[in-house]
């Protein structure tokens, strides 16, 4: 069997992935991770949530680290009401919007990108997911590092 | 620019709808535009395949379905006739935006403010049936009447019913339309529930209002056959909307 060489035969569909809208709060956030990431008999990989616009554009992605540390306020004091560092006025961490803590698209390789031109961004940007998008545009699809990995790990395995 | 149905005349192959659908809006739009008159005889159903170019079963059941619907009426061993009134869809379909303005004839404007993809929330659980994993189309739109905001309306369906209305140009069609022309989702059965609620913040700059300033709620639940297809929120400036009921014992 020959090795893919564009992204295009390793990209898998973005409705493996949960979609958020920027605005939604982290409190939506988890409640969605949980119904979905993890709540499935074979949960996907990587964990990540796709955060969208009102456009349906692509504008980041939160992992779970990423939206646990959003949370931080709510668990670090442990679990007495006193130890949050809600301040009287402030809303709560749990209602701050995803966009707080995502990490904004950064980078994206084409259909007709080469293996390695994903593997190189993985790296550099340390993402675990690169959108693809056609005509610079739409969003068709995401390569995962683990395919990427079994590609690039050809080099030093061999086969 | 896509054809409204209503003037559309012709069977189109490569429109992913039912033909029995197609054929049903175009037989629909001659009466609605009288090019059938009341009380006249409707070709026969030889004449229709020929017309149209499509099967006895397809004419049977888009001639059944208006028959059904009160717009034709069938005379044993004379042939089927337009009625002489023409009964609406039914009661939920009155309750259009444009049927209820309270100026006839204004004109509107729609704009977009979004239409992108989301999963359930537990706000919506009760509201869309649908499973938590699946993802949801959300699609917010205001009208206004001059520069005034008189609507902001939510609409929330399941990816599944139809992907299509994620490359659609929501600004001059409506969503039912596209539905059943994009998608071949006819919905055949809404549920009303309409309120009067104080306006959060965020609506209330929309429709250029105080927050807390009172508006009316309608929710819609909008199903095909068993299935739920939509659920959508309006909220309205009460003193530019009026409902009517008509009731009709048949």
């Amino acid at each position: 069997m020959t090795a893919p060489s564009t992204v295009r035969e390793i990209m898998v569909d973005v409705f493996e992935y949960p979609h958020i809208p920027y605005w939604f709060t982290l409190r939506q956030a988890a409640g969605i991770v949980r119904n979905t990431l993890l709540g499935q008999e074979k949960p996907v990989h990587p964990l990540v949530v796709l955060v969208f616009d009102e456009k349906y554009n692509l504008v980041g992605m939160a992992n779970l680290r990423e939206i646990m540390k959003g949370l931080e306020p709510l668990w670090a004091g442990g679990a007495t009401a006193a130890a949050r560092v809600d301040r009287p006025g402030e809303k709560p961490a749990s209602e701050a919007p995803v966009a707080t803590v995502m990490r904004p698209t950064s980078a994206f390789v084409e259909p007709g990108s080469s293996v390695a031109d994903a593997a190189r961004i993985i790296v550099e940007h340390g993402l675990e997911l690169v959108p693809v998008l056609e005509d610079r545009k739409k969003l068709i699809g995401v390569v995962r590092w683990q395919e990427v990995f079994q590609e690039c790990s050809r080099a030093a395995l061999g086969g | 620019m896509t054809e409204p149905l209503a003037t559309r005349t012709q069977i189109d192959r490569e429109n992913p709808q039912k033909l029995y659908l197609q054929l049903h809006n175009i037989l629909k739009g001659k009466m609605e535009r009288q090019e059938w008159a009341v009380d006249s005889q409707i070709p026969t159903e030889e004449e229709l395949c020929r017309l149209f170019d499509v099967s006895k079963a397809t004419v049977r059941i888009a001639v059944a379905d208006l028959v059904r619907e009160g717009y034709l009426r069938r005379q044993q061993g004379k042939g089927t006739f337009v009625c002489k009134r023409v009964i609406p869809e039914g009661l939920s379909m009155l309750t259009s935006f444009k049927e209820i303005m309270l100026e006839a004839g204004v004109v509107f404007e729609t704009r977009v403010l979004a239409q992108t993809v989301m999963m359930l929330t537990d706000e919506l659980e009760l509201k869309l049936d649908v499973a938590e994993n699946k993802h949801i189309i959300y699609l917010k739109r205001v009208r206004l009447v001059g520069e005034e905001p008189v609507l902001l309306q939510e609409s929330y369906l399941p990816h599944a019913v139809c992907p299509a209305l994620l490359a659609e140009e929501l600004e001059k069609q409506s969503i039912l339309e596209l539905l059943e022309e994009r998608c071949g989702v006819r919905v055949t059965r809404v549920r009303d529930y309409i309120e009067v609620v104080a306006l959060g913040e965020e609506e209330a700059a929309i429709l250029g209002l105080a927050a807390g300033s009172p508006a009316l709620l309608l929710e819609q639940y909008f199903y095909a056959g068993d299935a739920q297809v939509m659920y959508t929120r309006s909220l309205k400036r009460p003193e530019r909307f009026r409902f009517v009921i008509e009731l009709e014992r048949k």
